[in-house]
């Protein structure tokens, strides 16, 4: 097969067509860009709201994938000792690490952590300030303004210089129930409302699921090629709330949603995302018309990848489940090699699948596996070659 | 469509043990049901009340307990741990536990009953995660222990200052993220180094970690759950250790 544009392999592959090789969609977090970007000589390392496509298109992604939701900016913001930084929902965020440590002894601290390969861990940022947490608040509450200029503009920037070629992914992660336990309410304030108070929850859910409709209606109307939703309802060993919790309280605002999305584009492709197990509703992203479904987390309940490829791997596209808890960060180099070859066989026979580390790489990722894995992934990722033969 | 491999491999969805011969441990036309469902569904306004009559009638504490609060819980444990349920239904059910143990503990302390041991628990420096060791944290205190709970983000200076303040038998850390499990590590190197490894019983936890993390970073012990924690925190007790000073 001749070689396909980016943009037109990631776009076959969602839709179960034939194409030349495994598309590819890396994602890192800043400290582990930087340290992969010195290799290369690659200086604009920009991740989040900043993100700059350079390094990651160098290493091979199909696609761009630009970060609006409210994840984008917390996550990858340097965020000072003893500062609470508020982001546009008026959740507030501070640093772990650091209770009752000096600057000094921050520096200090920071500079022992070369462990697991030349990285430097830095702690990472948490809210700690949740804005929603009785009706009062609910509604004395303000949304955030889903036509914020802000938000929207760089994306125009990214379409001009890029979709010609790449693919083009806008993520509003996180969306709907994750939205609401970890940054709006808190995570436990969420669990217990769910019982105590379900009409803050629905209340909280509703304000989430229109903010998002419509940032998601307005960036589609950009000309996107793709919309992922990220929600993260997976724990390590099953879910985080029961399945049929989920039919209730996400469902049915997703479907709403989508249909929404539809009516903006009726062929946007459509991503929904959760981290851990969320196999027991693969079946109804299905149901939703989701197009492209990940990340397959491998080291948790859905690590039977055959038999999730068999099931559901007709009906919608599948991306990631390469393992970055333990494979990528502690194996050694064969173990890396031999992990992205089994996933390739798992998961990418009859096409339907995009190659992709189960996460972010993060900072404790040694230099050398991640070398193996871009080796791996060209010498097991071409269609017609073993093992996609 | 075949969803069978989806379905928790185990045992068959378990049951509630109702307490043997606790009619002979209750007043003339006691019943238990109503609080053992109240446990069951989290309600820990009714759990509340139930206990302080239960302390009224004058039944004793220990009675209380095993008969009156354990049944719904033990099967909100098993169920959790059978995938049946999950973190919300668990934490209700934990919620209305501790309500009633509230109630229960200070009687249990005044007639001189014995914690089984002391567990510090707490979740490593950079990682603020808490929710999970919340959960085994109510259920170490369910099987007895005196737990302090250092909360999240702890330094390994303060697992060991605590443990030796305490007097400690067991010490547990959570790490949540693949970056923070390595404090598990440096945390009992510290502990190590501080000349106390040998006088604690060291469990770890937490979803990137697993049992070959364990022993390499040198723990005494890994729970894939709460309920596994608390088992293995109950064996380990009983484990030999030096003496604190």
């Amino acid at each position: 097969m001749k070689e396909l544009l980016p943009r037109e392999r990631f776009a076959r592959a969602v839709r179960h067509e034939k194409v030349d090789r495994v598309p590819l969609l890396y994602r890192m977090k800043s400290e582990a860009k930087e340290k992969i970007a010195r290799i290369y000589g690659i200086t604009k390392t920009g991740t989040g709201m900043k993100h700059n496509p350079e390094l990651e298109l160098r290493l091979g992604n199909d696609a761009i994938i630009y970060q609006i939701g409210i994840n984008a900016q917390f996550s990858h913001r340097p965020i000072k000792i003893g500062e609470t930084w508020y982001n546009h929902f008026g959740v507030g965020y501070g640093k772990s690490g650091l209770k009752g440590r000096t600057p000094e002894e921050h520096e200090e601290f920071t500079k022992t952590q070369d462990f697991w390969g030349p990285a430097k861990v830095v702690p990472e940022n948490f809210p700690n300030f949740h804005p929603i947490t009785s009706m009062e608040d609910l509604k004395n509450y303000t949304w955030p303004d889903p036509a914020d200029p802000e938000l929207l503009d760089p994306i125009r920037t990214l379409l001009e210089e890029y979709q010609d070629e790449y693919f083009i992914i806008v993520d509003l992660s996180s969306t709907l129930i994750e939205a609401a336990y970890a940054h709006v309410v808190g995570t436990q304030n969420f669990f217990l409302y769910m019982f105590d108070q379900p009409e803050l929850i629905d209340g909280v859910l509703d304000g989430l699921t229109e903010y998002y409709t419509q940032l998601g209606k307005n960036v589609i109307d950009l000309g996107i090629d793709m919309i992922r939703v990220g929600d993260d309802v997976g724990a390590q060993q099953s879910m985080m709330i029961s399945p049929l919790q989920w039919r209730q309280l996400a469902k049915p605002r997703f479907q709403y949603m989508f249909d929404e999305f539809r009516k903006s584009n009726n062929d946007i492709f459509i991503k929904l995302h959760s981290c851990g197990d969320y196999s027991p509703i693969i079946g109804d992203m299905i149901e939703l018309g989701v197009d492209l479904s990940g990340l397959m987390q491998p080291t948790g309940g859905n690590k039977n990848q055959v038999e999730l490829k068999k099931m559901f791997g007709k009906d919608i596209a599948f991306i990631g489940g390469f393992d970055v808890q333990r494979l990528l960060p502690r194996g050694q180099v064969e173990q890396v090699r031999q992990g992205v070859c089994d996933v390739m066989k798992n998961l990418a026979v009859d096409g339907g699948y995009i190659f992709s580390p189960s996460h972010y790489i993060l900072a404790d990722v040694p230099i050398q596996n991640i070398f193996a894995m871009l080796e791996a992934q060209r010498d097991f990722g071409t269609y017609g070659k073993y093992p996609l033969n | 469509m075949n969803t069978e491999f989806l379905d928790y491999e185990g045992p068959e969805e378990p049951e509630l043990q109702i307490p043997e011969g606790w009619e002979s441990r209750a007043p003339e036309g006691w019943e238990w049901q109503t609080l053992w469902e109240a446990v069951e569904t989290g309600d820990h306004i009714y759990t509340d009340e139930r206990v302080r009559e239960s302390i009224e009638m004058g039944i004793d504490p220990r009675v209380i307990l095993d008969d009156g609060l354990f049944p719904g819980f033990n099967l909100q444990a098993d169920r959790f741990s059978a995938m049946v349920i999950f973190i919300p239904e668990m934490l209700i059910t934990a919620r209305a536990m501790k309500a009633g143990l509230a109630l229960i503990r200070p009687l249990l302390a005044a007639q001189a009953e014995k914690p089984i041991g002391t567990f510090v628990i707490g979740t490593v420096l950079g990682d603020m995660h808490d929710i999970g060791q919340s959960i085994v944290t109510i259920m170490l205190e369910n099987a007895g222990f005196n737990v302090i709970n250092l909360g999240t983000d702890v330094h390994p200076d303060k697992f060991i200052e605590t443990a030796l303040n305490e007097k400690a038998d067991l010490v547990g850390f959570s790490a949540l993220l693949s970056t923070t499990v390595y404090y598990q590590k440096v945390t009992i190197e510290e502990f190590q180094n501080a000349g106390h490894r040998e006088k604690v019983k060291i469990l770890i936890g937490g979803a990137p970690t697993s049992p070959e993390w364990a022993e390499e970073c040198g723990a005494d012990g890994w729970g894939k759950d709460a309920v596994q924690a608390v088992r293995l925190a109950l064996k380990l007790v009983e484990t030999p250790r030096e003496v604190w000073a």
